[in-house]
């Protein structure tokens, strides 16, 4: 969702190898569920906010990225609100009665969920699609050697993430022009809808090879022939960021180890 | 069938609020049997506008009516679409069907057109825009030619038997033979009584072709009125990002050095006539 939405700014979340991106961003997804109480959870939220303060993605732009997943967290939050039975009843209208136990559950994991995306998105708007696939190559790197044809891989990834606001727009046009000639979009059961999408379809297929045939004209007759020999614009070599960052996470894993273990 | 734009202005959703809007405030009457041109820069709203004239984009603040049907209202618009048809930029990558004679059929089916009458409807409008059913009508349409494909993409939307037809830069991409051919047939169409509002980014296709003529700038209307009329207005044109066509202009460099023609040529043809004429009198007065 988030990714292919990059975010054009000068920040130190920008200029951080895209390679400790990926694996902080991953690790911190997982840190997330070691996370059991609410000194736990403040410090999984604090981390978070650092980085969105950090990455200078303005909040109004971060907000309306999320909006669509924002309904799954609401959903969360009221299902685990609803179902949860343990603890002592908080309110109690009717049918519906909210107990301790679900309150403290539905917020921990409606809480979570928003930071994975929250992470998720942050990662897309300070990541260009070129430095993710970069970062995905050099991760991939090391695997080469049984086989990973992490070139490859990486390049497909640049392209397919190249392609989607294009192939969507194509896609709104032809819509708009079957609908033009009558066809209707918005009524129906499911079978005639499902019939509505084949003069959408082929046409876009079309588009996605007329896309591809181009693309790998203008890459040939540039004399691309895949990583061999290729040397980069781009080398990717650790600063000094990346490092704080890595600490910055380690630190925050061992404190919520400590919290569940009770050392802290 | 009268087409009335009361003062529209239209935001695309992505920019609410932000920039400014695609159109701004447009009034525009277009009558029955015209044949308008528009014209700006690009980004200056014309398939914007366009898009308004048979609901797919609907005005943020104003009003669109086709003959007197308010196209706010959902279910007059269904009706609107087959009276207004819409022939997109580069319609022929909307070719969907196996056969060309299925995708020509595709609008009459979509608009629940009766079953009986549909392969009649998709023979005349292939005889209209110039292919013969017999001929191409079980063909793939991708394996027509790039003219010919547009042809039968035309022929889709004429199929429901529209009395206006809206064209996005229909000459775009076409070589010469086809850009000529192209303007035949809207020509041609034009005379059987169509309305034909046609956006284009040449000024010759316009000036051969058009009664009339909206300047779009920014999406607000810098002007309206006959070809000849507006095509007089060399240095506004030119100070927008457009050119005149070059017969005007060859004219307009003639009155500069004290040939003045009685006439506003627009056209190669009209500007031979003018000078021709004017060479006559001259040799009489002489
Ligand atoms: N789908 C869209 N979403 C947001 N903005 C758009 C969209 N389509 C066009 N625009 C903007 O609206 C303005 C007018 O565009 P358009 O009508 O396509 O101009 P033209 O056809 O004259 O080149 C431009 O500034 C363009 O960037
Ligand atoms: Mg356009």
């Amino acid at each position: 969702m988030a990714l292919g939405q990059y975010h054009k700014a000068d920040s130190v979340l920008h200029r951080m190898d895209p390679r400790f991106k990926l694996v902080i961003a991953v690790v911190y997804m997982l840190v997330i569920f070691l996370a059991n109480d609410a000194a736990g959870l403040v410090l999984v939220l604090a981390f978070l906010g650092v980085a969105v303060s950090l990455s200078g993605v303005p909040a109004r732009l971060l907000v309306s990225g999320l909006r669509p997943v924002l309904v799954l967290v609401v959903f969360t939050f009221v299902v685990n609100l609803v179902f949860i039975r343990s603890g002592e009843p908080v309110v109690d209208i009717g049918p519906v009665s909210v107990t301790t136990g679900g309150l403290s559950t539905a917020l921990f994991m409606a809480t979570r969920l928003l930071a994975l995306f929250v992470a998720t998105a942050l990662l897309g708007f300070t990541t260009s699609s070129v430095d993710l696939a970069d970062g995905m190559e050099g991760l991939l790197a090391p695997f080469e050697r049984f086989g990973v044809p992490a070139h490859e891989l990486s390049m497909i990834l640049s392209i397919a993430l190249r392609f989607i606001p294009i192939l969507t727009m194509e896609k709104d046009r032809i819509m708009r022009a079957q609908s033009a000639r009558g066809a209707d979009f918005e009524t129906g059961n499911v079978i005639t809808r499902f019939r509505a999408i084949l003069p959408v379809l082929t046409p876009l297929f079309m588009s996605a090879f007329r896309h591809a045939e181009d693309l790998s004209t203008a890459m040939e007759s540039r004399c691309y022939h895949g990583k061999e020999g290729r040397t980069r614009v781009k080398v990717l070599r650790p600063a000094a960021r990346d490092w704080y960052a890595v600490a910055a996470l380690a630190l925050l894993g061992a404190a919520l180890v400590a919290l569940r273990t009770g050392a802290l | 069938m009268p087409i009335r734009f009361d003062h529209v202005t239209y935001a695309y959703p992505a920019t609410r609020g932000g920039a400014q809007p695609a159109l701004v405030d447009v009034d525009l009457t277009v009558a029955d049997g015209e044949f308008l041109g528009v014209i700006g820069h690009t980004g200056s709203g014309k398939s914007t506008l366009i898009q308004h004239i048979n609901g797919l984009l609907l005005p943020t603040t104003g009003r669109v009516t086709v003959d007197g049907i308010d196209l706010a209202d959902r279910t007059a618009r269904r009706e609107v679409r087959r009276r207004v048809g819409l022939v997109f930029q580069y319609p022929e990558h909307q070719l969907f069907a196996d056969t060309v004679a299925e995708d020509v059929a595709f609008g009459p089916r979509a608009l629940g057109l009766p079953a009986g009458e549909i392969e009649q409807l998709v023979i005349t409008a292939l005889e209209r825009v110039g292919l013969d059913f017999c001929e191409v009508g079980h063909r793939s349409p991708f394996e027509l030619s790039g003219g010919q494909m547009r042809r039968v993409a035309i022929a889709g939307v004429l199929a429901t038997r529209p009395g206006t037809l809206v064209l996005d830069e229909p000459m775009a991409g076409l070589d010469p033979v086809g850009r000529g051919a192209m303007r035949e047939l809207l020509r041609t169409l034009h005379h059987q009584g169509l309305t034909v509002i046609m956006v284009s980014h040449d000024m010759e296709d316009v000036a051969a072709l058009a009664d009339r003529v909206l300047v779009l700038r920014n999406g607000a209307v810098f002007a309206c009125g006959t070809t000849s009329d507006v095509f007089s207005h060399h240095a506004e044109l030119r100070e927008i990002g457009l050119g005149v066509p070059r017969a005007a202009l060859f004219a307009a460099r003639l009155a500069a050095r004290g040939v003045v023609l009685h006439a506003h040529p627009l056209t190669v043809e009209a500007l031979a006539d003018a000078i021709a004429s004017a060479c006559t009198s001259h040799r009489e007065v002489g």
